[in-house]
């Protein structure tokens, strides 16, 4: 009995597709993108599918991390935001480092989140040290004056 | 500069004489004849990252100040002329300024 094997049009040039765990050479599967894709499975078992040599080379890893983030949550109810406070995201080995450069303060820890929270643990030390009865000099008066722009109390 | 163990901040916070307070963190207050001056602060925990360039700019001082701080070549009473020639410490505090406290008053 002749087996019916169905007609896949690739839109695009064949593919090599094949899994790899280290960049190098090694031998995949060269079939068309369409196969691939979820609705035309019942097709992928039938196309002829051909071993070929491919070579794979990675790049750097994209990062996921975006370049800034929005600070916008004080873990103090007596105060409030007025406005988000733009924060630098970097990492330094596997830190993730936030800046607010406008005020010289940071925060890190082992990821955003943790960094985060950091972040706004420094922070309402340093509005609550600021707001004290104490002598400020000029640099310090000048980050609570910043301060005041972000934070309020309720 | 980013190999800086927190032992290291420890030198530069106890040489300062620095007010510390125990949080989260260990935040640190440079209290200059009465006045607060400058701040920093660096994360409890062994091993922890320490982010020594953005401790530096805290602490207003250049890359050859910040070893200095740490190394003992750059003293306190260096490091006070640093931010007195930086506008950090004003120059003349008036006395009306400073904590009673703070003043040296005749016993």
């Amino acid at each position: 009995m002749a087996t019916t094997i169905p007609t896949v049009q690739p839109t695009t040039p064949p593919v090599a597709y094949g899994e790899v765990a280290q960049a190098g050479s090694g031998y995949g599967v060269l079939v068309p993108p369409e196969i691939l894709l979820p609705h035309s499975m019942d097709a992928a078992g039938a196309v002829e599918q051909k071993m070929v040599p491919v070579s794979v080379t990675f790049g750097p890893i994209e990062s996921a991390l975006p370049q800034s983030v929005r600070f916008g949550a004080l873990a103090n109810p007596r105060l409030r935001l007025r406005k988000a406070i733009p924060l630098a995201v970097s990492t330094e080995g596997s830190a993730t480092v936030l800046t607010w450069e406008e005020i010289d303060e940071f925060g890190c820890g082992e990821s955003l989140g943790a960094a985060l929270d950091n972040f706004g643990g420094a922070l309402l030390e340093l509005y609550h040290r600021l707001h004290e009865p104490v002598q400020l000099g000029p640099d310090l008066e000048k980050v609570k004056q910043i301060l005041d722009k972000y934070i309020e109390a309720r | 500069m980013s190999d800086v163990k927190a032992r290291e901040i420890d030198i530069i916070i106890n040489k300062l004489g620095m007010e510390t307070r125990n949080s989260n963190d260990l935040h640190a207050w440079l209290i200059h004849n009465g006045v607060v001056v400058v701040r920093t602060r660096r994360s409890h925990g062994k091993g922890k990252y320490v982010p020594a360039d953005k401790i530096r700019c805290q602490l207003k001082v250049n890359e050859e100040q910040f070893a200095g701080l740490i190394s003992c070549s750059v003293k306190k009473e260096h490091y006070l002329k640093i931010l007195m020639d930086k506008g950090i410490i004003p120059k003349n505090v008036p006395a009306s300024a400073v904590p009673i406290a703070s003043r040296n008053l005749p016993s």
